[in-house]
């Protein structure tokens, strides 16, 4: 069902075996998933995204706070699936013209690597910038993004917002479980 | 210290740490096995040498106190009583505290009180509950043990306990004796070690060193020992120094190295060990005490320990046993021969003794004479009957049970000589067959994929119809047949028998016993019943929360019970075994049972029944499981921390068990738990509900009816169905689901207990039965109750697993802030 994805991130580093080599060169420039989402372009560390799906048939969740879109088999292993537009304040529109995948984001519970997935709008490009190019992010105009963007990335006469993806995640688990931490 | 070295410390430790509280917990009724207190004395032994070599002085030390009290008790100059053995638990408790905190990276000092309450044992009777001086006074401050410094100048502060007593002055029993380190050779490859030279001791200690004043009957003067590392010693973590400073401790030493293995220099490695050492020891310690210096040495460690007496002190003084191995100068080119000269030598005065090898003759030496002491004992006992078989070691029938049980310990020991031989006998648990230790987290890897691999081979089964795949079905039963194997096997690694998660009650209530005032008897049954590793581990806390609760709300004080007619000692019943395919754990106490009527007028202030509820109905007894809900209004130490019963019912929830309580004033409480046997894995029945799939297991359903043409029944405004003439409340999950489409004509229902009574749940259809693995739903759907994790299905497609109990208890609290909301809008109708 969901394992005929085009893209795949696999540049993840499994092995040591570039970090003698590129040693200098990884520690000043990094390499983004660029992703859309309501028009804006975000980029997220290629380090956290274990592969990108298309989206597949979700199961949902009867009772599940509006933000999860459901639960997804990712090779044996169940998998919650959370739409990044709840957070960002921005309308679930289904007929806003998007082709949506699902960033597999690996992220830390307790003492626990977890992965998650979360629906952007479209995922466009894999880009490395050096780590300087990344400037702070203004104090105002980004709306409800504010919270997860931790800076900006000029890139063709436009700017990509840097995802504090943490942030999101913190934020998802408050929505979804109000009052009660975990 | 390399860390894996560190987690196998800390993994023995713990190990131990629990072997060391069964054997205090039992002492005070076996103190006449000898070959028991032994194996107590053993595993705090154990704690301290390892607790040395990984460098954790502090463990090292208070273990060394605890180890000097016990090894008072197993020579009989201290009497075991009560307050001792709640002193050494203490002690061990704190110790426990240590290990876990040295895991962590911290260090915690024993408080001064416990150790001087630890060394007032070690005193002779008469000079005991006094005041402790300071040691420093004659002899100078310590002795250097393993870890210096830990003794030193510590016993200042007065023991509360003993705050009463009148403080008199005394200076501890002692004598002196210096450690020789003086070379024997001098040429310049022989090392003089001195104690305190190796990294584990304070580096300051005093060459003088206390031993306690003991009888020496016909005890060996000193002891020859020759120990020959192995090559590998150093990248195992271990010091050999540690040993010599061990035996240096133990009397007066003289130590030889042996240089003769050591390469040349361009074929050294300094990552290995070249040396072997001699050491004379002079102590009156019996040789156990000297082999337990060697219980960590390892198995590659060669060593050989010769007593001599006291007529032959002359040989001792003469330099002819130390010479006796000859030292050849390490030549280049014949770098072999001296070490095969030495073992030479050794096989002259004896067979060389590997670890496996001596040990094995001394456990050989150790069982058969056990076995003959305890057939002298079942011959006393059976003073008066049938005759003895002779002693070499046939099982006379009929032998008392409590001496066969001896019998049949020291005969299992006996059998299970093979994992004797390991490193720590301590450790071992009369198990025959071979055991290793495996990473739970592959494991419950392992459990997973077996279940899914089940699911894959059942798919495949499919097959068996399509026509041409006729010459694959020997496969395909095959396969089948094996994945469930596997499958089964593999849960059953899992299991553990109840009796870990048990053995910790007999401790805890003994110390809510001592708190409370309350004289409690405890009897466990059934703890061979073998349950899910998860399911032991998560029961602990809510099972402790249980009998904490019977403790200090169900027992009566002794007083009240006589007055009641009831014996002085309360009884407390710790239960488990199999019901269905089920496991039940009961916790029974003959106190004096709930209160109803306190807990009906509690339940209908909070709103949780209506108000002219009986106090008779059974449901009342269920409403202590509701949050919040507490009858005592003081709060006591043992319990009512302001943590509900609700805790323990969640817990058991988690585990998809249910908790159920029986209560009959005036004679006692009964909690019962019913768990399944393992987690991994549930037989559930696939429904369809607004047209997704969901898993039921079928442990919450009692029966499924077709709810057909006939309209359910309305009860109260309640949505009710009637099964064979009893009217059913019925939970309905479209509505539940918030589902838009409309309800098809036909629904079926699944009828399930909740609170000891049938409630109907409406699904859309059944589809048949699956076995499921269960998975965990994933972060921020934790308080999902409803459902209690997810599954793949064949198709590969998620399904969610429900939890029928959460759902008639959501339902039932919805319908309650329904007719709340009805009264409060109608309030004509509450008067």
């Amino acid at each position: 069902m969901l394992e005929n994805n085009p893209v795949s991130m696999s540049s993840r580093p499994f092995g040591s075996s570039i970090a003698t080599d590129t040693h200098s060169e990884s520690e000043r420039a990094q390499s983004y998933v660029i992703f859309q989402l309501g028009g804006e372009y975000y980029a997220l560390e290629v380090l956290r995204v274990q592969e990108v799906l298309d989206m597949g048939a979700l199961t949902h969740v009867p009772g599940s706070p509006n933000s999860l879109r459901g639960v997804l088999n990712l090779r044996g292993h169940v998998v919650p699936v959370w739409d990044l537009r709840i957070p960002f304040g921005l309308p679930v529109d289904s007929s806003i013209a998007r082709a949506p995948c699902v960033l597999m984001v690996e992220s830390n519970f307790g003492d626990q690597v977890r992965v998650t997935g979360l629906l952007v709008d479209r995922v466009s490009d894999v880009l490395e910038f050096p780590n300087e190019s990344i400037q702070p992010s203004p104090p105002m105009g980004l709306g409800k993004a504010a919270s997860y963007v931790r800076g900006l990335i000029r890139w063709e006469e436009s700017f990509l917002l840097v995802l504090d993806v943490d942030r999101v995640f913190i934020s998802l688990m408050n929505m979804a479980n109000p009052g009660g931490g975990f | 210290m390399d860390d894996r070295f560190l987690d196998m410390f800390f993994e023995e430790a713990r190990e131990l740490l629990m072997v060391l509280e069964e054997g205090l917990m039992e002492m005070e009724s076996r103190q006449e096995d000898r070959a028991f207190l032994d194996k107590v004395f053993r595993s705090a032994h154990s704690i301290k040498g390892a607790a040395g070599m990984v460098g954790l002085s502090n463990v090292a030390g208070l273990t060394d106190k605890i180890e000097t009290v016990l090894d008072k008790i197993r020579s009989k100059q201290v009497p075991i009583d009560s307050d001792i053995i709640s002193t050494l638990l203490e002690a061990r408790d704190l110790l426990s505290v240590q290990v876990d905190s040295a895991a962590n990276g911290e260090i915690t000092e024993a408080p001064e009180a416990l150790i001087a309450r630890l060394e007032q044992f070690t005193k002779p009777p008469s000079q005991r509950v006094q005041m402790v001086e300071n040691t420093s006074s004659g002899a100078g401050p310590a002795k250097p043990t393993a870890a210096a410094g830990k003794v030193s100048t510590s016993v200042t502060s007065f023991p509360e306990t003993m705050a009463t007593e009148p403080p008199t002055t005394t200076k501890k029993p002692k004598r002196k004796r210096r450690v020789k380190s003086r070379p024997t050779d001098s040429s310049a490859a022989s090392l003089p070690v001195e104690p305190g030279s190796s990294n584990q001791s304070g580096g300051e200690a005093p060459p003088e060193i206390l031993i306690p004043a003991e009888p020496a009957a016909e005890l060996p003067i000193g002891y020859r020992i020759r120990f020959a590392p192995g090559r590998d010693i150093l990248k195992r973590g271990m010091n050999p120094l540690g040993v010599l400073d061990e035996l240096a401790e133990l009397g007066e030493a003289i130590l030889r190295v042996d240089p003769s293995h050591i390469p040349t220099l361009d074929t050294i490695d300094p990552q290995l060990n070249y040396l072997a050492w001699e050491i004379e020891l002079r102590t009156k310690e019996p040789m156990d005490r000297i082999k337990d210096v060697f219980l960590f040495v390892g198995e590659d460690c060669r060593f050989e320990i010769n007593p001599f007496f006291a007529n032959s002190t002359s040989e001792y003084d003469s330099q002819s046993v130390l010479n006796a191995p000859q030292i050849i100068e390490p030549e280049s080119g014949t770098s072999l021969l001296p070490g095969l000269a030495i073992f030479e030598n050794l096989v002259k005065s004896g067979p060389i003794p590997n670890d496996s090898q001596s040990n094995l003759a001394e456990t050989e030496t150790r069982t058969t004479s056990s076995i003959n002491a305890s057939l002298e004992q079942s011959r006393s006992v059976r003073a008066a009957g049938s005759e003895v078989t002779d002693n070499t070691g046939l099982l006379p029938g009929g032998l008392l049970p409590a001496s066969a049980d001896a019998l049949s310990k020291v005969v299992r020991s006996a059998s299970s000589r093979a994992a004797w031989t390991g490193a720590s006998g301590a450790v071992n648990k009369n198990t025959a067959t071979p055991r290793i230790r495996v990473d739970a987290a592959q494991l419950d890897d392992l459990v997973g994929l077996a279940g899914e691999l089940a699911v894959l081979a059942d798919n495949l089964q499919g097959i068996r119809e399509i026509s041409g795949a006729e010459s694959y079905r020997l496969a395909l039963e095959s396969l089948e047949r094996v994945t469930r194997q596997v499958r089964d096997q593999s849960l059953e690694l899992r299991m553990v028998p109840v009796e870990e998660l048990f053995s910790r009650f007999p401790r805890l209530i003994r110390d809510l016993a001592d708190k409370s005032g309350k004289e409690i008897q405890l009897r466990m049954d059934g703890q061979e019943t073998r349950l899910d590793r998860t399911i032991v581990e998560r029961l602990a806390e809510p099972m402790i929360h249980l009998i904490r609760n019977s403790v200090d709300h169900g027992l009566e004080s002794p007083e009240e019970r006589e007055a009641a007619g009831k014996p002085r000692q309360g009884r407390i019943v710790l239960w488990a075994g199999h019901e269905g395919d089920r496991v039940a754990l009961k916790i029974e106490d003959d106190g004096c049972g709930l209160n109803r009527q306190r807990i009906v007028e509690k339940g209908i202030a909070k709103g949780l029944v209506p108000p002219n509820t009986s106090a008779d109905d059974p449901r009342v007894v269920s409403l202590i499981f509701e949050p919040g809900f507490s009858t005592r209004d003081t709060v006591s130490e043992l319990s009512g921390r302001g943590v509900g019963l609700d805790v323990v019912r969640d817990a058991v929830r988690a585990l998809r068990g249910s908790v159920s309580v029986q209560s009959e004033p005036g004679r006692g409480t009964c909690f019962t738990f019913r768990l399944p046997l393992t987690l991994a894995l549930i037989d559930g029945l696939l429904v369809e509900v607004a047209h997704e799939k969901y898993v039921v297991p079928l442990s919450q359903v009692e029966e499924c009816v077709a709810l057909g043409g006939t309209r359910p029944a309305l009860s109260s405004g309640r949505m009710c169905v009637s099964v064979r003439d009893e009217l059913v409340p019925l939970v309905n999950l479209r509505k539940l689901f918030e589902a838009k489409s409309p309800n098809p004509r036909r629904q079926e229902i699944l009828l399930t207990r909740h609170g000891g009574q049938r409630v109907g749940v409406s699904v859309d259809k059944l589809l048949g039965r699956v076995q499921a693995v269960i998975q965990s739903l994933g972060e921020g759907l934790g308080h999902l109750g409803r459902f209690s994790g997810a599954t793949i299905l064949g198709d590969g497609a998620v399904s969610l697993i429900l939890d029928l109990t959460a759902i008639v208890a959501e339902s039932r609290a919805a319908e309650i802030r329904a007719d709340l909301a009805r009264a409060l809008s109608k309030p004509e109708v509450i008067s």
